[in-house]
């Protein structure tokens, strides 16, 4: 199966759900290095928004990814739910948006160093605000996955 | 190869562009009744923003869709793209035509007279009016599609 964690820019919060999904984090005590070394965290621009990124494969064998909506998340479930279909004629992906998990910590600093290019300023504000916002993630990748129990890791 | 014609809304550039491709009008300028005799034409909802719809196979066998972007716009081609090639499909199998930018206004306005139209037929049949002015454009850029994807083109069809 292909589980898919969608956020508005693809480089923060899904990624960070993503990491969790699949073990990368030492839970439950994380540092800020290790969440600013994830692949793609704090990476993705507005050029990679709708484009969809392969994270990993957990120990289920699902693969998991990550996609940046913006805020087109309907239409483009449509549009990735379908392409899957035609591709490889997948049942359908199970999409978690992980935009409940996030904070306002991590929206001003994705804000100043995504948007802006002022990383030297965004990139620990959005990690202070990702490492707050790390146990309500766990739970929301966990609340997501307990519906589909056989994908519980 | 998989061919996607997209547009703001399916039912209007990128369904006559895919009938163009397909052979269904012709590449002279159609009357709006010709148009209009495309039963989808100018009915696509918003519930279809994103989804690709198939509309049949060329000459070539390449399978030509239409698909609509909405407000979505270079999201949907990029999440086209990344995500059949993710699901094993080569790069080179997929093209993706956004037909707004080469269209310009003239897609535009035919979605929105439809919009605002108190009766959807008036609105289909200025849509069908407005979009056949830009029908050389249309019949240029088809052709180079067609002519990329392996389909012998008349020369004078190409921009």
């Amino acid at each position: 199966m292909r589980i898919i964690y969608h956020c508005y820019g693809g480089a923060h919060s899904s990624v960070t759900a993503a990491a969790i999904h699949l073990g990368l984090l030492p839970l439950p005590t994380v540092s800020p290095e290790a969440i600013v070394s994830l692949p793609y965290f704090d990476e993705h621009s507005g050029k990679e928004l709708g484009q969809l990124f392969y994270y990993g494969q957990d120990i289920h064998g699902n693969d998991v990814l990550i996609l940046g909506c913006a805020r087109l998340a309907n239409i483009l479930k449509r549009t990735v739910r379908s392409a899957l279909r035609l591709s490889s004629g997948d049942n359908d992906p199970l999409f978690i948006n992980t935009l409940n998990g996030v904070n306002w910590c991590m929206r001003i600093g994705g804000f100043l160093s995504r948007r802006l290019g002022w990383t030297l300023v965004g990139r620990p504000l959005v990690t202070k605000g990702t490492l707050r916002a790390l146990p309500r993630l766990t739970a929301l990748v966990t609340e997501a996955l307990e519906e589909h129990v056989n994908l519980l890791f | 190869m998989l061919i996607f014609y997209s547009s703001y809304n399916h039912s209007y550039a990128a369904l006559l562009a895919a009938a163009l491709h397909l052979g269904w009008l012709p590449s002279t300028r159609p009357r709006p009744e010709e148009i209009l005799a495309l039963a989808d034409f100018a009915r696509g909802r918003v519930e279809d923003f994103g989804v690709p719809f198939l509309k049949g196979q060329d000459q070539e066998g390449n399978l030509v869709f239409i698909v609509g972007e909405g407000p979505a716009r270079h999201l949907v081609e990029r999440a086209l793209m990344s995500t059949l090639i993710l699901g094993g499909t080569p790069r080179s199998e997929i093209h993706v035509v956004r037909l707004d930018p080469f269209l310009g206004a003239y897609s535009m306005y035919g979605y929105w007279l439809t919009r605002l139209s108190l009766s959807s037929e008036l609105g289909r049949m200025l849509a069908a009016h407005f979009i056949s002015i830009a029908w050389p454009r249309l019949v240029s850029l088809v052709s180079q599609v067609q002519s990329y994807s392996g389909l012998d083109v008349p020369k004078e069809d190409i921009g």
